[in-house]
């Protein structure tokens, strides 16, 4: 007892202080750690109060299995595969896409790119000739970039959970092109 | 503003709650009445599990043997779960190659292995596996038995994944011995408990007790290895 509150009320204050920063922090990785953080705690609570069977099982589970599987799940899914779709090109040269790169399109490209690389996405750009709609079929893709004479015009499927501030970063960083978003719908 | 405000309140409802539930006594737990006696069903179990069920562990009393129903659809729940899982990746996999011409990479070499991790789980490999086949060995007369031990073994398969994913578990086979070893948890309690040779045989309790665990510990980890590799590799065939 320290000064009138046990032991167990401090630790169970302390995990519902872990559950609300894990809910508000930005990065996946810190909150997964203090999701193991929070089993943790809650193993020591079932050992104080006399359970050490389901504290072995909390202990294992929660800060063992679930963080390894949670982690798991990140290294996985760490690829966004953006796919520029330049129909009308006869050939596809580096000269091309060096061009294309150094444009005021390009730039919003690696506007887009930079901003993957801040939620710890690994942006993954491929260059196409196959058009938007072969490649929509394909369902191979995070994101579909289609640049034109005058438009720039960028296709999200709408089950990714990146979509919605990508469209306001393009709304943001369009300033002279014609830019447009549109979501298309996970494969059939 | 609103949103942030009614969060803190909230918080603020929740500690109350946590300290006022704290400091509150319990009560113990009430006599169950069973026909015309009243019977203190803890204290039976605390009095009678040793000679009745020959372990010196009053929880793996319980789940394998008072309650060993509780324990078999435990086991069910998990093979179902796992099933599942590897119907659903099975829906998922696209077969046909990529059709798209040319690539290029960008940030190459950010999925490096961390030299710190690989060698710690090295060191720890013969330990945690030792520790394992001890929680699920001692189940009865310690704390811990078949789903903590398995669970143990199976973080420590996973951690390996974690260190190097290299895809050289056959998950089909593993989940055919994981069905076979269901069956095997299923049949010897029925024919152990409800033929009533636990009553006839005092010796066979302590064996009974050791083999459930094992078995069970062998099953939970094979079943969570595969979901992991599930997880790990979801293109390739199983």
């Amino acid at each position: 007892m320290i000064g009138g509150i046990g032991l167990d009320s401090i630790l169970l204050l302390m995990t519902v202080l872990i559950a609300i920063v894990a809910v508000w922090t930005k990065i996946l990785r810190h909150a997964v750690i203090l999701l193991g953080i929070f089993s943790f705690i809650c193993s020591f609570l079932y050992l104080y109060y006399g359970a050490p069977d389901v504290a072995i099982a909390e202990a294992v589970i929660g800060s063992g299995l679930v963080m390894l599987l949670y982690l798991t799940a990140i290294k996985r899914y760490r690829t966004y595969s953006i796919i520029v779709s330049v129909e009308n090109e006869d050939r596809l040269e580096d000269a091309t896409m060096q061009e294309f790169a150094g444009s005021s399109q390009g730039q919003l490209l690696s506007e887009i790119e930079r901003f993957c690389l801040s939620r710890e996405l690994e942006p993954e750009i491929v260059y196409s000739r196959e058009s938007v709609a072969k490649i929509a079929e394909d369902g191979r893709f995070d994101l579909i970039v289609h640049p034109e004479e005058s438009r720039f015009t960028v296709y999200g499927r709408e089950d990714n959970y990146l979509v919605d501030e990508l469209e306001m970063l393009l709304i943001l960083h369009s300033t002279d092109t014609d830019t447009e978003f549109v979501r298309i719908g996970a494969e059939s | 503003m609103i949103r942030s405000i009614a969060v803190v309140i909230f918080v603020a409802l929740l500690c109350g709650t946590v300290l006022w539930l704290s400091n509150t006594e319990g009560d113990p737990v009430t006599p169950v009445a069973a026909g015309d006696d009243i019977i203190d069903v803890p204290g039976y179990v605390l009095q009678n599990f040793e000679e009745q069920t020959g372990a010196r562990n009053a929880v793996a009393a319980i789940y394998l043997n008072y309650r060993v129903y509780d324990t078999l659809f435990e086991a069910l729940l998990l093979l179902i779960a796992i099933v599942g899982i590897i119907h659903f990746f099975r829906i998922g996999i696209r077969s046909e190659p990529r059709t798209i011409t040319h690539q290029r990479r960008t940030q190459a070499g950010a999925t490096e292995q961390s030299d710190i991790i690989s060698r710690i789980t090295g060191f720890l490999y013969p330990v945690v596996i030792l520790f394992g086949f001890y929680v699920i060995a001692n189940g009865h007369n310690t704390p811990g038995g078949g789903f903590q031990g398995g669970a143990i073994l199976a973080t420590l398969f996973i951690g390996r994944f974690i260190v190097n994913p290299i895809n050289d578990v056959n998950a089909s086979l593993l989940h055919d011995v994981e069905q076979a070893l269901f069956v095997l948890i299923l049949l010897v309690p029925v024919v152990f408990l409800f033929y009533e040779f636990s009553g006839q045989f005092p010796a066979l309790n302590e064996p009974f007790l050791i083999l459930m665990n094992v078995l069970i510990g062998i099953k939970v980890c094979l079943g969570l290895t595969i979901v992991v590799f599930r997880f790990g590799f979801d293109e390739e065939n199983v």
